[in-house]
């Protein structure tokens, strides 16, 4: 127990006599987390893009002008019993004539004398059927409905996206990893030359009878600080990008906090990880 | 006690180092002299396993290089003194801190580290300079440093490799005569150097060695 309490005060010593090698340590986890936190933002924030134009892709299903009120309120429910079908809004004649209005400014009344406008469903797909194929099958399934004139949708964005997104998602993990993997060297070869800067104290310490684990222990609690406080201001950072960002664009999304706390874990296990590895080859007997 | 026997080890450059063997006993100062290169330091970190021979058998008290665990290395140095040219003080500790990191490693309770690491100041006389970073002192007071951190674990024997290497000859003198007078306490000393004028007249066993060979 003394000699954990040793260690530990040690650990926290090193902080104070090692001022630069210190420094250089606390910047080079709050830039590694910094590159790897944006690196997550850029995609939480295009993940929540395509999916906002994914809910917002509409089925527009324009009604026979020749049928009643009874067979469209049939023709709804048949079109309900379809899968993947998610949300459904009736757009009567009058409402189209009042989007209209609303559109361009004038009374449709004003220009004609009855109202060409036919009335409509706004379908929305489930999640699960937010794909240019699903939808094309939902569409032709509606076409063939009686008291269907026409159904319009945004095949184009549907298609690119289909087409565009899995190599997006490639090049975000091919990218992702990248980020990673140079933020771990990047801190590791930080660390490795921290504790290179010692080997002669550890070889001194070895000389006078230290235990591995005794030599080991403050070196962990020095890198455990270090990686706490440098990941904390990047977190704080991260924060204030976010709120700039959120200023000017206010769909944007911060990191959220369970993803903070997974960095904040991510940059400690980095931080004793790296002093673990990089110590251990001063530590042979 | 201290026994080499039959030892051979070859370095990793291929350079063959003789057969060596050699014994100090309980409480005998013995000078180990030799030109640069012969092997002093090596027959030193024979003693404190920091080399392993390829035959033969290197016994500390209760550890043999033939059966120790690297695991109980640590154990076994902590029954030793090792004394340095380059004195390998710790600069960012005070003296007190230095001479205290020996006991620590221990585990002894804090009230026992500082009695032990003022008593072994004392003896080297620089209590007064307890709060002072190596840095601040003269090579001489920093071997003396390295010799209190040394005995404070109370060790069998000092093994010092060339301790006045970095002195001028009247801190060297000092230096022996300190050593000499922790001697006459029961410590023993196995003092490695490469200047023979030093120590001929000082009436204590002198070993020779030369390229690997020891010539007694």
């Amino acid at each position: 127990m003394q000699g954990f309490l040793y260690c530990l005060k040690e650990g926290l010593k090193g902080f104070q006599r090692a001022k630069l090698s210190s420094f250089l340590s606390l910047v080079s986890f709050t830039f590694a987390i910094l590159l790897i936190g944006s690196f997550l933002l850029l995609i939480l924030n295009l993940h929540q893009f395509i999916n906002t134009i994914k809910s917002r892709m509409e089925i527009e299903v324009f009604i026979d002008n020749s049928i009643d009120y009874e067979q469209i309120q049939q023709l709804q429910s048949r079109i309900m019993g379809i899968e993947g079908v998610g949300i459904i809004n009736f757009i009567s004649k009058q409402k189209a004539a009042e989007f209209l209005e609303r559109e361009f400014g004038q009374d449709i009344f004003t220009i004609l004398e009855e109202n060409p406008l036919p009335a409509s469903f706004r379908i929305q797909l489930m999640k699960t059927h937010q794909h240019a194929d699903s939808a094309a099958r939902l569409c032709h399934r509606i076409q063939q409905l009686d008291g269907v004139d026409e159904v319009v949708y945004r095949k184009d964005i549907l298609t690119l996206l289909d087409k565009y997104l899995h190599w997006l998602i490639l090049a975000l993990v091919f990218g992702g990893a990248l980020v990673f993997f140079s933020a771990l060297f990047f801190v590791y070869n930080t660390i490795r030359l921290i504790i290179f800067s010692q080997r002669e104290i550890i070889e001194a310490m070895k000389l006078v009878g230290a235990t591995p684990g005794f030599i080991r222990l403050p070196f962990l609690i020095e890198g455990f600080i270090q990686a706490g406080i440098g990941t904390g201001i990047a977190l704080g950072l991260l924060q204030a990008l976010s709120n700039m960002v959120k200023a000017q664009f206010p769909q944007f999304n911060p990191i959220p906090l369970n993803i903070s706390m997974l960095l904040l874990v991510g940059g400690i296990g980095m931080g004793l990880i790296g002093s673990t590895v990089a110590i251990r080859r001063f530590l042979k007997y | 006690m201290v026994r080499i026997s039959n030892v051979y080890i070859q370095y990793p450059g291929g350079d063959k180092f003789g057969r060596i063997h050699l014994e100090v006993r309980r409480g005998e100062f013995v000078y180990l002299v030799g030109p640069s290169g012969a092997g002093k330091s090596t027959v030193l970190k024979l003693i404190y396993m920091q080399l392993k021979p390829l035959e033969g058998q290197v016994i500390v008290n209760d550890f043999n290089s033939l059966t120790i665990r690297k695991s109980q290395i640590p154990y076994l140095r902590r029954k030793l003194g090792i004394v340095f040219q380059d004195f390998k003080l710790f600069n960012d500790r005070t003296v007190l801190e230095n001479v205290a990191f020996a006991l620590r490693v221990t585990g002894l309770k804090n009230r026992e580290i500082k009695r032990r690491v003022l008593r072994g100041l004392g003896e080297v006389g620089l209590i007064h300079k307890r709060n002072k970073k190596p840095e601040e002192l003269s090579g001489g007071e920093q071997q003396r440093v390295a010799i209190a951190r040394a005995l404070v674990n109370e060790p069998f024997i000092l093994l010092a490799d060339e301790p006045t290497g970095n002195l001028d000859r009247e801190n060297a003198e000092n230096i022996i005569k300190l050593l000499e007078s922790i001697n006459t306490k029961g410590t023993a000393v196995l003092m490695a150097t490469h200047d023979y004028n030093l120590v001929r007249k000082r009436g204590k066993r002198i070993i020779r060695i030369e390229q690997g060979q020891i010539i007694e």
